[in-house]
């Protein structure tokens, strides 16, 4: 706490919720807060008497909401999709594609609201098993192989939707998975260069514009299982610090829609 | 969503559909809590034309970074006015020791009839909250609104009011308890 005892962090509390403290007392308590759920209850009490005190009707300022408005990002998920199903931007001017081209390079970073974390136990089901995690003659070889297996067989299967996932920026990478209509899928054949032991790729499913974590793949992936909402629209891969995480802030190498 | 579905979503419903890029919920937050952040930008800053940068600036931050509001740790309101609040302060204070100093000596010269019941119909708030905030003793009510609305650090406070800092910071958390304890008494927040 930065030379701050509990106790003389928590007088501070109610100066800091006024904002009312100098910058290194903010710093002490902010980086107290998350371990004490005790003060931070109490700073967001003391939050809503603030909020209370600012309490005014007064309407919404004419013209702001226009400036608001202007300056909003579009769904980055929706336009990802729109260049993979093949429908195609009308010509548009050229600073436009300027302006578009600036959006491009944020819109593959797999933003998810709060919901997003909550809803990946929900849909991460199955299993999620790398091949380079098994190691030969121990039963994870086995598991590999049967994985591999049902994987083609799934590839093979008409019934099954073919999902192929390609470089948003070029890249020559590209990677496949095949979704059975019950939901279990399996990802094969990448083309993903093995990565530092310390970074992992990440599948992540996108459904109504939310971003879901569907598995951990592994620094060098071969053949994953997987299991994803029927109503997925799209898969994509980022690369995150190994062990993964519950929301992407990294741009998508790979994206391709669930046709 | 339709326009009733929006009227009627809670305020965490809400941004959790902001989270989906979805324009119309981040308008209704807007039409539900733009009034008072502005107002309480316009109080500190004393700017229409600041105030209202500062209502842009917390509107997109909610848009671009929705995940920072927990609805766990209280109110979209009191998430909002928070924000506000710290970004105004940010620029009363980022401006010139010679304001700064202007404004000290204008305090100072106010300060015996510094009008702490005039600061507090001015806000608008509802009777409820009028009366718990008088019904503080005078050193903790003069406390908070000087830290509140004046943007003043509580040294800064106790140097106004000639007072302890220690005892100052006291005040401050004492008295915003104990309207948080009469408040929620009445059945508010």
């Amino acid at each position: 706490m930065m030379g701050f005892s509990h106790d003389e962090i928590m007088e501070l509390l109610g100066a800091y919720a006024l904002d009312a403290v100098d910058d290194h007392e903010r710093d002490a308590i902010e980086a107290h807060l998350p371990e004490c759920p005790r003060c931070s209850a109490e700073v967001a009490d003391h939050r809503e008497v603030a909020a209370m005190l600012a309490y005014s009707g007064a309407p919404a300022p004419e013209g702001v909401w226009s400036k608001i408005a202007d300056t909003l990002e579009e769904p980055p998920p929706e336009l990802d999709l729109a260049g993979l199903t093949g429908r195609r931007p009308a010509p548009v001017a050229t600073d436009e594609l300027a302006q578009r081209r600036d959006r491009r390079d944020r819109r593959p970073v797999l933003l998810g609201a709060a919901a997003a974390a909550l809803l990946v136990v929900g849909l991460v089901a199955g299993a999620f098993i790398g091949a380079d995690d098994a190691t030969p003659s121990d039963p994870g070889e086995l598991a590999a192989a049967s994985i591999e297996t049902l994987a083609r067989d799934a590839l093979n299967d008409p019934s099954a939707k073919q999902v192929s996932l390609s470089s948003p920026d070029d890249e020559p990478i590209s990677a496949t998975a095949a979704v059975h209509s019950d939901g279990s899928g399996f990802l094969l054949g990448t083309s993903l260069p093995a990565l530092d032991a310390r970074e992992t790729y990440q599948l992540w499913g996108v459904r109504e514009g939310v971003v879901v974590s569907l598995g951990v793949l592994g620094h060098s992936p071969d053949v994953v299982a997987f299991h994803l909402d029927p109503t997925t629209e799209a898969l994509a891969i980022t690369v995150e610090t190994a062990g993964g995480v519950p929301v992407s802030n990294n741009p998508a190498i790979l994206v391709g829609t669930v046709a | 969503m339709s326009v009733d579905q929006l009227e009627q979503a809670s305020d965490a419903t809400l941004v959790v559909s902001i989270g989906r890029y979805h324009e119309d919920a981040l308008a209704e937050v807007y039409r539900r809590h733009a009034g008072a952040v502005f107002a309480l930008s316009r109080r500190l800053l004393s700017d229409r034309t600041l105030a209202e940068e500062i209502v842009q600036e917390v509107f997109l931050r909610l848009w671009n970074d929705p995940d920072r509001f927990d609805p766990q740790r209280g109110s979209l309101r009191s998430y909002l006015l928070a924000q506000c609040h710290g970004r105004s302060v940010d620029l009363i204070r980022s401006e010139s020791s010679r304001r700064r100093r202007e404004e000290k000596e204008l305090t100072l010269a106010a300060e015996a009839g510094y009008d702490l019941e005039r600061e507090v119909w001015d806000l608008a708030v509802g009777d409820r909250v009028k009366n718990a905030l008088r019904e503080l003793p005078d050193g903790e009510r003069e406390a908070i609104l000087l830290a509140y609305f004046g943007g003043h650090t509580y040294r800064e406070v106790a140097d106004l009011l000639d007072t302890p800092e220690g005892t100052v910071k006291s005040r401050i958390r004492a008295g915003l308890k104990k309207m948080r304890g009469e408040l929620t008494a009445v059945g508010i927040g």
